[in-house]
């Protein structure tokens, strides 16, 4: 009975950690990453995750012709040097922020609308020390042109 | 003895909350099957995929940059709020009068605005988001009504405020229906003023939404069988099959980036072939989903 007891509460409390570290990951896109849209208007979409090191996050959206657009991918540190690329529906790859020093914002003009794809990708440490994870977020801004 | 029996009940515990979690996120990326002419990219696991659908106001200012003239009969009017009652009823017509709040701004109708401000306001507290994510940016949209720089910064952090509250606390269906509604009313807005003006900057606009659709479809998707779906869902469906038949082309893009600039364009000619015929079924299902969301 005790045991079912111990039980019970380790499973509630590891649930808890995973509520916490959800509601950790909205306070840090709105604190560390929003401000980054600046001046660009955010789309108002919360994208984000706690992802572990390996893993691929993908946000689908359509940018509208004649727009400028904002991308800001925000990872906590521990998770390393985000890889992100803009891909468009045939797989073109557009934009990769590895030629860029993994820059986590980067800004696009678009002459004709298209449906991209945003690749987040979280590297692997390979240092044989337990999983790292972390909070990954992808926010997207436009500009108001008129 | 009695450790070692805590300690492996730790980690099963933490592989049965691991793989919950899993099991609803992970999903292989295959070929999307909106456009049979898409390649099939590299077979892999991805973790979690997010949909966007245009913010209200960039639908809006879409809009505003063909041209057509402002239409207030367009609106839905506030006196139909007293009409919802269900928590999908008022997400969806949040997401409407939002767009309705956006459409008035961007035309300089304030005075429209102000009274649609009132009513996302009340919207706000039915749907049981707290003041602090909802009310207080509230306050500022009102207070700078006036102010085009600083209104549309404002009311973008009101969704995503509203956003955000509602993913973390599981709310997702409830977040999903306010971007649908603010989309449908969007569509709304374009179908009608086409059909009054005849303006291919317009039917180029409505052509183009066949991408959203397809992230719209994919977001809902999950919640086809829900009580909240049920009536409308149909109509996507037929949506989706007609915007099949609406075919844009385009030119492999031509990419030009600036490092000083930070800023990458990507050049490509569309070629779009819509037909009336395609635009009138789109503007009649836009018109059935629309009804049902605001009568």
């Amino acid at each position: 009975m005790k045991t079912v007891h111990t039980f019970i509460l380790l499973l509630g409390f590891l649930i808890g950690i995973n509520s916490i570290a959800s509601a950790q990951c909205k306070t840090f896109t709105k604190n560390d990453c929003k401000p980054r849209l600046e001046p660009y208007i955010y789309n108002g979409q919360l994208n984000s995750a706690v992802l572990n090191e390996g893993d691929i996050a993908e946000l689908m959206l359509t940018f509208y012709s004649n727009q400028d657009y904002r991308i800001v991918v925000c990872a906590a540190p521990e998770l390393g040097k985000i890889v992100f690329r803009l891909v468009d529906e045939k797989g073109q790859e557009l934009f990769t922020n590895k030629d860029h020093d993994f820059t986590e914002t980067w800004d696009f003009r678009t002459k004709s609308t298209q449906q991209l794809v945003v690749e987040v990708s979280v590297p692997e440490s390979n240092t044989g020390e337990l999983i790292k994870s972390g909070c990954v977020s992808i926010l997207v801004g436009f500009l108001d042109k008129q | 003895m009695k450790h070692l029996k805590i300690l492996f009940l730790l980690v099963f515990s933490a592989f049965i909350v691991s793989s919950c979690n899993n099991k609803k996120e992970t999903q292989k990326k295959d070929v999307l099957s909106f456009d049979s002419e898409k390649e099939l990219d590299n077979e892999k696991t991805v973790k979690k995929v997010f949909f966007n659908l245009p913010s209200p106001i960039e639908i809006t200012q879409t809009i505003l940059a063909t041209k057509s003239a402002f239409n207030q009969e367009l609106l839905n009017p506030v006196s139909n709020l007293s009409n919802y009652s269900s928590s999908s009823d008022l997400a969806l017509n949040f997401g409407v009068y939002g767009a309705d709040l956006c459409y008035c701004r961007v035309y300089d109708q304030l005075q429209s605005a102000i009274a649609y401000l009132a009513v996302i306001r009340k919207l706000t507290t039915q749907l049981q988001i707290p003041e602090d994510a909802g009310a207080e940016t509230i306050n500022r949209i009102e207070e700078n009504i006036g102010n085009r720089d600083s209104i549309f910064q404002i009311i973008s952090e009101t969704y995503s405020e509203a956003d955000g509250y509602l993913k973390e606390n599981d709310r997702e269906l409830t977040a999903a229906l306010i971007l649908i509604g603010g989309w449908v009313e969007g569509m709304h807005f374009a179908v009608n003023l086409q059909s009054n003006q005849n303006n291919q900057a317009l039917i180029s606009s409505i052509a183009e939404q066949k991408y959203s659709l397809e992230n719209l479809i994919s977001l809902i998707e999950e919640y086809k069988d829900n009580g909240a779906f049920a009536e409308i869902y149909p109509f996507f469906e037929k949506l989706v099959l007609v915007y099949s038949n609406v075919t844009i082309t385009r030119d492999k893009s031509v990419i030009v980036t600036d490092q000083d600039t930070k800023i990458t364009s990507i050049e490509s000619e569309t070629n779009i072939q819509i037909t009336k015929e395609q635009l009138n079924e789109i503007k009649n299902l836009i018109g059935e989903i629309r009804t049902k969301i605001v009568s």
